[in-house]
C-alpha cells in the first residue's frame, strides 16, 4: 500500500458525502468516524454537510441576489440546490462559483423555458466582473483636443479592462433595475438591446443602453481599427455629413465616462 | 518571518474598508483574507493598497488545503506568493485541514485524522510551501465536530508534532480551541499546555453558536465569556501574543469591534501588566515560556 492511501480515500468518502444528499444514517463514511457518546454521529455529519450546502448557496446568493428575487424562494432553492449538485467548485476561491450558473438556466428543463433567467444571470456576472477587473490608466478628453488633426485618422483606442459589451435579447436590464428598487419587474419581453458595462474612474460599475452607431465605434474599435476605419464603417448605415460629429459625440462621451485607457495616435 | 508582538487587530471586512480608511481608526494592525483580494483590480485592490500604506497585515488563507492528497495547487501558490509581494504582510497563514480532493474544493475547513500518516504528509507539504513561498508559515487550528477512527493522537499533539518538524509557526485560535473542546470533550487547558510557546505567533478570538449539546464556529457573536476566560489562560502561557478578532457574519459598526478590541487588551494589560504590553509592542517575542506579571 502506498503512502497516504489511507488517507486519501478517506478524503474521497468525506468528500463525497458532502456532495451527496444522502442523509447521514445511511452514509457510509459514518463507519470512519468514532461515537464518542456526548453528540450522535448522525449531527456531527450533518454539520458538515450543511456546512458546505449553506456556504455555497450564500455564494450563489451573493452573486445573484436579483435573480433570486426575481424567482422566488422556492424557485431559487431549487436552482440553488440543482447548481451545487451539478456544478461542484473546481477553483481555490469562490469568487467563479456561479460562473456556470448562466449555462446551467439555459439548459434546465425547468428553467430554460424562461430564457431571461439565463439572460439575467449573465448581466449580473457582467456587473461582478467590471467590478474587479483590472486597473488601469484613463484617458481624458483633454488629450483628445491635444491630438494634432493630421493624427486623428491613425487613432486606435484601448478600452478599460472594466468594459464590456453585452447582447440582451430580453428586457433583463429592465427586470433587473426594477427589483433593485424594490419595486414589481415587467413582464419578460422579447427585445434585442445592447449595453456598455465598465467601472468608472470612482470606481462603480456603470451599464447604459448603447445605439446602433457606438456599438459598431466600439466593436470596430476593439478590432483594432483606426478612426479612419471606424467611420468607414459607420459610413455603411449614416449619411456622411453625420458620421464625423456622431463619432466625436461618442468619443467626447466614453472620455469623460472613463470607458478609454489610452488612445494611440502613432501611425 | 519575525515573530513580532503587533498588538491587537481585526479582520479587515468589506463592510469597514471606507470607515478604516476615512477615520483611521486606532487599531493596531490588520488580518486580511488572501483569497478576497485574488481579484485584478477594482475596489477591494484600492481599499486593500490605501489601508496597507496605514497599517502592518497579515494574510490569512482558506485553501491552502494544506492536509488535502491532492498535489499541492501550484496556481493557488503563485497567486498567493504575487499577493504577498503586493501586501509585504508580516506573516502568512493558513489552516491546518484539507479543503478538498480530487480538484473538487469544499470550502470548508475539514479535519484530518490525528496519525503519523497525516502528520508526514502534511509536513512534506508544509516544507514545499515554505520553500516556494521563502517564509515560514503559520497553521491554526481548526474547529471540528468529529473525530475518526483512525486517529492515534491528540489533536493538540498532532498539531505540535507538525509544527515542529515542519518548523512552522502556529496560529491559535483560542474560540476553536473551546469549540472543539466541546464538541469532544478534552479539557481546552491541556490543549494550551502541550503547545509551544516557542511556535506559537498569533491568536484569533471569535464568537460561536452554541446549541447545548455542541457549538459551531460561526463568527457571528461577541465574544463569550469562557472563551475570554481561555484567552486569559493563553495569555499566562504564551505571554504578549498579536491578537484579532474574527467577524465574518452579522458584522457590526467597526467601533463595536474596537470595543470588543479594547476589552482583549485590557484583559493582556491584567494578565501581563500594562508595561509589558507597551514594551513589546512592535519587539520580536523569543520566549520559552512566559514568566507571569
Ligand atoms: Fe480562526
Amino acid at each position: 500500500m502506498r503512502m497516504n492511501d489511507n488517507l486519501a480515500q478517506q478524503q474521497k468518502e468525506f468528500l463525497s458525502f458532502l456532495k451527496c444528499k444522502l442523509p447521514p444514517e445511511q452514509a457510509s463514511f459514518r463507519h470512519q468516524v468514532e461515537d464518542i457518546g456526548n453528540i450522535d454521529i448522525n449531527t456531527r455529519l450533518g454539520i458538515y454537510q450543511n456546512a458546505y450546502q449553506v456556504r455555497l448557496e450564500e455564494t450563489i446568493d451573493t452573486d445573484h441576489n436579483t435573480l433570486g428575487v426575481y424567482l422566488g424562494e422556492e424557485l431559487y432553492d431549487l436552482m440553488m440546490t440543482e447548481y451545487i449538485a451539478c456544478h461542484p467548485s473546481h477553483q481555490f476561491s469562490l469568487r467563479h462559483f456561479s460562473q456556470q450558473l448562466p449555462n446551467f438556466l439555459s439548459s434546465h428543463a425547468i428553467f430554460s423555458e424562461h430564457p431571461q433567467l439565463s439572460e439575467l444571470a449573465r448581466f449580473e456576472q457582467r456587473l461582478l466582473n467590471a467590478f474587479d477587473a483590472a486597473d488601469s490608466e484613463r484617458a481624458s478628453f483633454e488629450s483628445l483636443k491635444e491630438l494634432p488633426p493630421q493624427h486623428w485618422p491613425e487613432l486606435k483606442l484601448r478600452f478599460h479592462p472594466s468594459v464590456q459589451l453585452l447582447e440582451n435579447h430580453w428586457n433583463v436590464v429592465e427586470i433587473y433595475k426594477a427589483l433593485k428598487n424594490d419595486q414589481t419587474p415587467p413582464d419578460a419581453i422579447q427585445d434585442k438591446n445592447n449595453w456598455l458595462l465598465w467601472r468608472n474612474a470612482e470606481n462603480l460599475t456603470e451599464f447604459r443602453p448603447i445605439n446602433k452607431a457606438a456599438y459598431t465605434m466600439l466593436v470596430s474599435f476593439q478590432k483594432g481599427l483606426n478612426f479612419a476605419g471606424v467611420c468607414q464603417n459607420l459610413l455603411e448605415f449614416m449619411p456622411e455629413q453625420e458620421v464625423s460629429n456622431t463619432a466625436l459625440e461618442i468619443l467626447a462621451y466614453w472620455l469623460n465616462s472613463g470607458v478609454i485607457a489610452r488612445m494611440v495616435s502613432q501611425p | 518571518m519575525k515573530k513580532e508582538f503587533l498588538g491587537f487587530g481585526l479582520g479587515l471586512r468589506t463592510d469597514h474598508f471606507q470607515d478604516v480608511l476615512q477615520d483611521k481608526p486606532e487599531i493596531d494592525w490588520f488580518e486580511i483574507v488572501s483569497e478576497n483580494f485574488f481579484v485584478a483590480g477594482g475596489k477591494p485592490k484600492y481599499y486593500l493598497h490605501a489601508i496597507r500604506e496605514l497599517y502592518p497585515m497579515v494574510m490569512h488563507g482558506v485553501s491552502l488545503s494544506i492536509g488535502s492528497t491532492d498535489p499541492l495547487n501550484m496556481e493557488y501558490l503563485k497567486n498567493l506568493k504575487t499577493l504577498i509581494n503586493e501586501v509585504q504582510p508580516k506573516w502568512v497563514s493558513d489552516h491546518l485541514c484539507w479543503t478538498g480532493v480530487d480538484n473538487t474544493n469544499s470550502h470548508d475547513l475539514l479535519p484530518l485524522p490525528y496519525n503519523e500518516e497525516a502528520v508526514k504528509h502534511v509536513v512534506a507539504r508544509v516544507k514545499q510551501t515554505q520553500d516556494y513561498l521563502g517564509q515560514a508559515i503559520l497553521l491554526e487550528n481548526v474547529s471540528s465536530y468529529l473525530t475518526y477512527k483512525n486517529s492515534t493522537m491528540t489533536e493538540w499533539e498532532f498539531l505540535s508534532q507538525v509544527a515542529k518538524d515542519s518548523d512552522c509557526y502556529i496560529l491559535l485560535d483560542i474560540n476553536n480551541i473551546y469549540v472543539s473542546a466541546r464538541n469532544h470533550g478534552f479539557k481546552a487547558q491541556d490543549y494550551l499546555n502541550a503547545v509551544d510557546p516557542e511556535r506559537v505567533c498569533q491568536f484569533h478570538l471569535a464568537g460561536h453558536s452554541d446549541y447545548g449539546d455542541y457549538v459551531i464556529d460561526t463568527h457571528d457573536n461577541d465574544i463569550c465569556d469562557s472563551v475570554w476566560a481561555l484567552y486569559e489562560k493563553a495569555l499566562q502561557r504564551f505571554g504578549p501574543i498579536s491578537t484579532m478578532i474574527e467577524r465574518d457574519d452579522n458584522i457590526p459598526s467597526l467601533q463595536t469591534l474596537q470595543a470588543e478590541l479594547t476589552q482583549a487588551k485590557q484583559i493582556a494589560e491584567k494578565v501581563l501588566g500594562k508595561d509589558t504590553i507597551r514594551e513589546n509592542l512592535h519587539k520580536e517575542i523569543a520566549n520559552t515560556g512566559w514568566q507571569c506579571a
